[in-house]
């Protein structure tokens, strides 16, 4: 049967990267906005719209050292509008309100990358105000607020996710990749990701790497096996399999059935593709949906899968049975908000209820029930922006496809895609007026540096202490660091240097013995004359006579020694006995 | 001959033993491909590790001051439990799979699974993995057991014996005992208790480094298969090797610094490489299902592992061994899977299966049996099946009778081991001292009861299935009266009797034919008509699939089947594209090939195998014909050469050491004692299917990254490095282009550590001796 693959090649060799653009835009004050471009399928006007923006503060340098990531900006979403809001706390109310909102109010970035544990921490005090102050009040006032949480932090994911989904899409751009480093790429779609996940703003910057290599891998491997998964139940039920998705990789496919097969009796297993016997389905034999002619063949498209998915391909569109899906994901939320919010049952107050749930949970699993919302929120993220920014699809199928998706949505504070570009277009304008605006962007990323200095010069418990004495006075007591403009630019480009240097050398330290054999020492050299141009830290002290003795590079070890006879410094004596 | 040769290579040995290796580091890297490897070293590094490898120790250690074997083959199929016990031996293969089956009993041989090992060892019941035991019951002794238990230092692995509960409890602690910072990070990106065990056993090594007296360490790790099984992401594999280049490193330098640090040998070594490529998924073709099916002969299908293991509660039953997947269209068996599972199969590294079915003959006598004592029929029908019945039984009578008296007297002799055996084990102390626990005397103590706990088992399996045949070898048609017998009375249950024979395997009786049992003309029972059988070769190399979306893949799953014939292997592609390998052993001592191009081999009812010679021509197992690095001519093929001259011809070729493989995985070498001779014959598969390049055959759950298991070169080329201390004599810089196989392993470790055992059939690596020698 070659002629599966005459059929469905071609689709799967076009899916290649659309075109991209970037843009930079300088801002006043030593920093500039990045921008990416791109097509949006079935935008109305120009083909092309700002997708995402970044920001990055380089203090006026373009040294990598000195420079940070902050802020992320996904342009073809917006946070919910005040009615929306209203809406989204309505329970039991599994509509998209696609109303409300002012594209051309200032955009909030969905990120800020140099303060990525922050949401982290605003979601455990909402947590914990809804389930000491809240919950406790009764189901009235339990049942909207949980609804209004819920649907906030899952339309904050969507808006996360969504950055993602783009950025998997630029991943080989050369244009981009210019202008994004690849440690700055991955640091993007690691917070990005993590970011949707309990917890994971947390994660050390220095795990960064390690985290992506991990997610790569956990995201490879659940691809292929549903790739694999897929393929088998599909020529076990006579049904025939078509992979494709972001940047030429398979993340999603279609099921279509020969048209000719309609009519057949043949034994049909449903089980991992969740949708009813296509054979002799009178609604496949009065087909009038799209359909397509494929090396003389009539094919039927049955059903759209994500691959991304723990442990099975996961159903996103049933284009038999439009609301099934959507159905599903109702009925979902309607348990988890009955239990949650009227009956108040809460997994971590009631033993039997965890218990209960887990094993339940535990047994659907097993079985290929797809439980877990947080992966089913990034399929139908993926597989939207996904298909508004690629037309390797034909459009017909395309577009049907995105309509489907649709009518998936069931968070009141979501936003549609069929206005994206607009809406990017809106929302770009309104970014541009903010960062042009010396009291807008220029002032925030001030403030920001100075935050930033004072991280450098205090203890996480004076920090803590700051911040309290800023919520206790209402932001009467602000603490601030008394340096501004360009002493305050210098001051920071000191420290991010040394910090980037330092990290470099713990890095190194770290790698293991004989450093010369991994690192090139010049490197390695510079980075240790820089620290001591910048005034060795005692803390880096121990870093320079680790290095020291992890060498046997007489250059390197000449010049560490140098450096710590600079220190004088007692730590240092680790480098000395030798 | 022989004796001249061994003595070549003990004076070989000797001269390389001038130089002193005192101790040897082995890291086994479970299925890394040399060329994955090359590639890596070769690729630079950039940003702060500018003009540096990506792997920057295997560059420095192995590359720059050791010696790269460039052509280093696993011998035999390329999986774990074959491929390892031949590098842990040295010697010819006693395990063939991951899971091998006694056909009388169907015990199952599960090498892999290590969850019955240690809670055996817990209970004192085990003391080593099973491989260990049998290669121990088969007098073949493994490289840790050339040093004293105290100059050794093994990790967790495959041929493990003993655990070291400490390693366990440790490598618990380091998954746990850290900051909270670091435990949130984890959290954040997920736990990894292997990680922790790795980490431990890495600490463990190099605290053992400082101690002069341990002379052999080693160092296991499964990580590179494990991902590469499940994605072909480079960067995910890139990962795992660049973590191992990183041990590479830090044991280096442990070495460097260690007491021993100039006589210390290095080692890495891969047991196989592993068929993956980043544009590929590897598509898995389930042959459960079709074996299953009605096309595939409606078997019961008995496996080691559940079939989805993932998606069952009970896949997560840890222990288990033996899984029977029964059939809804059994022609002749229906919901007696359990009694009568009538196909076993192995189907492990997923690039080949080895399937043993029920002995065709016992399948006509029990259709024949199921006829007569179910549907009754009556008359001349009746009279008919009797007698065609008896004639089959008589057919083979005489050899199935010789079996069963040869396995009754073994037996005998077995109960009478048995009675010293528990003599044995009742003399062993209860308690062991300190003294004692260090000699080994309470493992040996362990593996005293576990031999007796077998040989339990293995009489009361071979008792039963002598006791069901001696009732129907003692059929007699004078006095036989259906109605007194049943089916499950005469048929031994949970076995498939004796081998097939190529001849069955092409008409292989599936079940009654759709009309039932006929007559002939002459009033006898029509055995053609009657029957419904099947062509296994024709029907499994016609499989194809509708879903192949991969360019470069074929439809195809099965490349070829072998079957073992006597003194040869009979490869199969197609009814005009088939091989004859055979073999010999010449005057040297040393096996001799040759391929022979055939076609429509055949088996008659005699026995008698036919075959027409074939032209050579395109579309032969092996490829050879198209191959271009093929570089003899056909005639050479057809002609005896030893197994060096082959390696040296075909290594390079798509199918690398196949030929050699493929004997070495099928080929029953003689055994002193006719007990363990006949456990080995009974373990020897029906046949082994090969899958064709990005196909594999996993049912357990999905292997899309890659997988092995086949003889193509990418699957079978392993990675053998090596690098010393200043007085090892070891070559510094020495890219060795001859190919080896891994026979040749433990004869060049035991050469380089002056313990030479000639009696090894491998040949040592001539490069490395030679550098000693200097």
């Amino acid at each position: 049967m070659r002629s599966l693959f005459v059929l469905f090649l071609p689709i799967i060799a076009l899916a290649g990267n659309p075109d991209f653009r970037v843009e930079r835009l300088p801002i006043p004050g030593g920093s500039e906005l990045i921008t990416v471009f791109g097509p949006i399928a079935g935008a109305k006007g120009a083909a092309e719209a700002p997708l995402l923006s970044v920001l990055r503060d380089d203090l006026g340098e373009a040294d990598p050292e000195s420079s940070r990531l902050r802020y992320v900006w996904v342009l073809t979403s917006m946070p919910p509008g005040l009615m929306q809001r209203a809406v989204g706390s309505l329970p039991f109310f599994y509509w998209r309100a696609d109303f409300g909102r002012n594209p051309d109010k200032r955009p909030s970035p969905v990120i800020d990358l140099g303060s990525p544990a922050r949401p982290v921490w605003h979601s455990i005090a909402g947590a914990l105000t809804q389930a000491l102050a809240l919950d406790p009040t009764g189901a009235l006032i339990r049942t909207p607020t949980r609804s209004y949480r819920n649907n906030l932090e899952d339309q904050h994911r969507v808006r996360l996710l969504e950055g993602l989904a783009i950025l998997s899409e630029l991943e080989d751009d050369p244009e981009v990749k210019a202008l994004l480093s690849e440690p700055e790429l991955t640091e993007i779609e690691t917070r990005l990701n993590l970011g949707a996940r309990m917890l994971g703003g947390l994660l050390t910057t220095e795990k960064v790497p390690q985290a992506y290599v991990k997610e790569r891998t956990r995201a490879e491997e659940m691809r292929g096996h549903n790739w694999e998964l897929l393929r088998q139940r599909a020529e076990a039920n006579g049904l025939y399999f078509e992979p494709f998705g972001v940047n030429g990789s398979a993340t999603h496919a279609l099921l279509w059935i020969a048209a000719a097969d309609v009519n057949s009796r043949r034994k049909f297993d449903g089980q991992f593709l969740a949708i009813s016997n296509p054979y002799q389905d009178s609604r496949l034999l009065n087909w009038k949906g799209y359909r397509e002619v494929r090396d003389g063949r009539e094919m039927i498209p049955l059903a759209l899968y994500a691959l991304e998915y723990p442990k099975v391909p996961l159903l996103l569109a049933d284009l038999r049975n439009t609301y099934s899906p959507k159905r599903r994901e109702m009925i979902r939320h309607a348990i988890t908000d009955t239990a949650g919010g009227v009956l108040g049952i809460s997994k971590f107050g009631n033993w039997p209820y965890l218990c209960g749930s887990t094993a339940f949970n535990f047994v659907r699993v097993r079985h290929g029930s797809t439980n877990d919302r947080n992966a089913r929120l990034k399929a139908y993220a993926e597989v939207r922006e996904w298909l508004a920014l690629d037309d390797s699809l034909p459009p017909g199928l395309s577009h049907l496809l995105q309509q489907r998706l649709e009518m998936m949505g069931v968070n009141p504070m979501e936003q549609g895609v069929l206005h994206q570009a607009d809406i990017a277009r809106r929302q770009y304008a309104a970014l541009v007026r903010y960062a042009t605006d010396p009291e807008g962007l220029p002032a925030r990323v001030e403030h920001d540096r100075n935050r930033e200095l004072a991280a450098y010069r205090h203890g996480a418990g004076a920090r803590f202490g700051f911040r309290m004495a800023s919520i206790a006075t209402l932001g009467l007591i602000d603490h601030r660091e008394k340096e501004t403009g360009q002493e305050l630019e210098a001051r920071l480009d000191r420290e991010r240097r040394l910090a980037s240097q330092t990290r470099f050398l713990e890095m190194v330290a770290r790698s293991g013995p004989q450093a010369e054999i991994v690192w090139n020492m010049e490197e390695v050299r510079r980075a240790v004359d820089e620290i001591v141009a910048l005034g060795i830290p005692q803390r880096s002290a121990s870093l320079v006579a680790r290095i020291m003795r992890e060498t046997q590079d007489q250059e390197t070890r000449a010049i560490c020694a140098r450096a710590l006879e600079s220190l004088e410094a007692p730590g240092a004596g680790g480098g000395f006995q030798e | 001959m022989r004796l001249l040769r061994r003595i070549l290579i003990t004076l070989l040995c000797c001269a390389a033993a001038q130089a002193k290796v005192d101790r040897v580091v082995i890291i086994k890297v479970d299925g890394l491909p040399d060329s994955v490897l090359e590639r890596y070293v070769a690729e630079h590094a950039g940003g702060a590790r500018q003009g540096h490898s990506r792997l920057p120790w295997m560059e420095h250690v192995f590359h720059d001051n050791g010696v790269w074997m460039a052509n280093f083959y696993a011998r035999g199929l390329s999986l774990s439990s074959p491929s390892w016990s031949l590098l842990d031996t040295g010697r010819h293969l006693e395990i063939r799979g991951n899971a091998e089956y006694d056909r009388y009993t169907l015990r199952v041989y599960d090498y892999m699974n290590f969850f019955p090992f240690y809670w055996g060892y817990a209970r004192d019941r085990r003391a080593d993995m099973p491989g260990v035991e049998l290669l121990d019951e088969n007098h073949v002794p493994l490289l840790i057991d050339r040093f004293d238990r105290s100059q050794r230092y093994q990790s967790f692995q495959l041929y493990q014996r003993a655990v070291r509960w400490k390693t366990l409890e440790n490598s618990l602690e380091t998954a746990f005992k850290k900051s909270p910072r670091d435990l949130i990070d984890e959290w954040i990106t997920g736990f990894e208790i292997g990680g922790a065990l790795n980490h431990q056993t890495e600490d463990e090594l190099i605290r053992k480094l400082a101690d002069p007296r341990v002379h052999y360490l080693d160092y296991f790790t499964g990580d590179y298969d494990h991902v590469a099984h499940l994605t072909r992401d480079g960067a995910a594999q890139r990962a795992v090797i660049e973590h191992l280049d990183g041990l590479v490193g830090r044991i280096w330098a442990a070495i460097e610094t260690s007491p021993l640090a100039s006589t210390t040998l290095l080692v890495m070594v891969s047991d196989h490489g592993m068929n993956t490529s980043e544009d590929t998924y590897s598509q898995g073709y389930n042959l459960i299902d079709w074996f299953n099916s009605a096309e595939g002969g409606g078997h019961h299908v008995l496996t080691n592992r559940h079939p989805l293991t993932e998606f069952k509660i009970r896949g997560l039953d840890p222990f288990v061994s033996e899984v029977t997947s029964p059939s809804s269209q059994s022609f002749y068996l229906a919901g007696e899977a359990r009694e009568y599972p009538t196909a076993v199969m192995d189907l492990d590294g997923n690039e080949r299966a080895s399937i043993s079915l029920r002995n065709n003959t016992l399948n006509i006598i029990h259709i024949l049996l199921d006829q007569l004592t179910r549907k009754k029929p009556a008359g001349r029908l009746r009279a008919a099946e009797i007698r065609a019945l008896f004639a089959t039984i008589d057919r083979v009578r005489p050899q199935w009778t010789r079996n069963v008296e040869e396995l009754s007297r073994e037996i005998a002799q077995l109960r009478a081991r048995i009675e010293q055996q528990e003599a044995l084990v009742a003399a062993q102390p209860k308690k062991f001292s300190e003294a004692q626990l260090q000699a080994g005397l309470a493992e040996q103590a362990k593996r005293e009861v576990q031999r007796l706990d077998q040989m339990r088992l293995e009489e009361r399996g071979y008792s039963d299935y002598i006791a069901a045949m001696q009732r129907l070898l003692s059929l007699d048609p004078a006095d036989f009266d259906p109605g007194k017998f049943s089916a499950q009375q005469l048929i031994p249950q949970r076995s498939l009797g004796d081998a097939n024979s190529p001849g069955d395997l092409q008409r292989y009786v599936a079940g009654p034919s759709a009309e039932g049992m006929v007559l002939a003309a002459d009033g006898s029972l029509d055995m053609e008509r009657s029957f419904r059988r099947i062509d296994y070769l024709s029907a499994l190399s016609a499989l194809r699939v509708r879903n192949n979306v991969q360019e470069g893949v074929s439809a195809r799953p099965v490349d070829f089947i072998a079957v073992p014939l006597e003194n040869a292997v009979w490869l199969w592609r197609s009814p005009e594209r088939q091989a004859r390998i055979e073999w010999r052993t010449n005057a040297a001592g040393d096996t001799e090939l040759r391929y022979i191009p055939i076609a429509h081999l055949r088996q008659d009812d005699s026995g008698e195998v036919r075959y027409d010679r074939a032209g050579f021509g395109p579309g032969f197992p092996f490829d050879y014909f198209e191959d271009p690095n093929f570089n003899a001519t056909p005639q050479w093929l057809a002609d005896w050469h030893t197994e060096r001259a082959w390696l040296n011809t075909v290594h390079r070729t798509k199918y690398s050491n196949g030929i050699i493989g493929i004997v070495e995985a099928l080929r029953i070498v003689p055994a002193s004692d006719a007990y363990l001779e006949r456990k080995r014959e009974l373990r020897r598969v029906d046949f082994i299917v090969f899958a064709n390049n990005h196909w594999n055959f996993n049912v357990r759950g999905f292997n899309p990254g890659g997988n092995h298991g086949s003889f193509f070169r990418v699957s079978t080329h392993s990675v053998l490095l090596f690098a010393g201390g200043a007085d090892t004599g070891i070559p510094r810089g020495l890219r060795v282009e001859t190919p080896y196989d891994s026979l040749s392993f433990m004869p060049t470790i035991l050469g380089l550590m002056g313990k030479i055992d000639a009696s090894l059939p491998g040949k040592p690596i001539r490069e490395l001796m030679a550098g000693g020698w200097q």
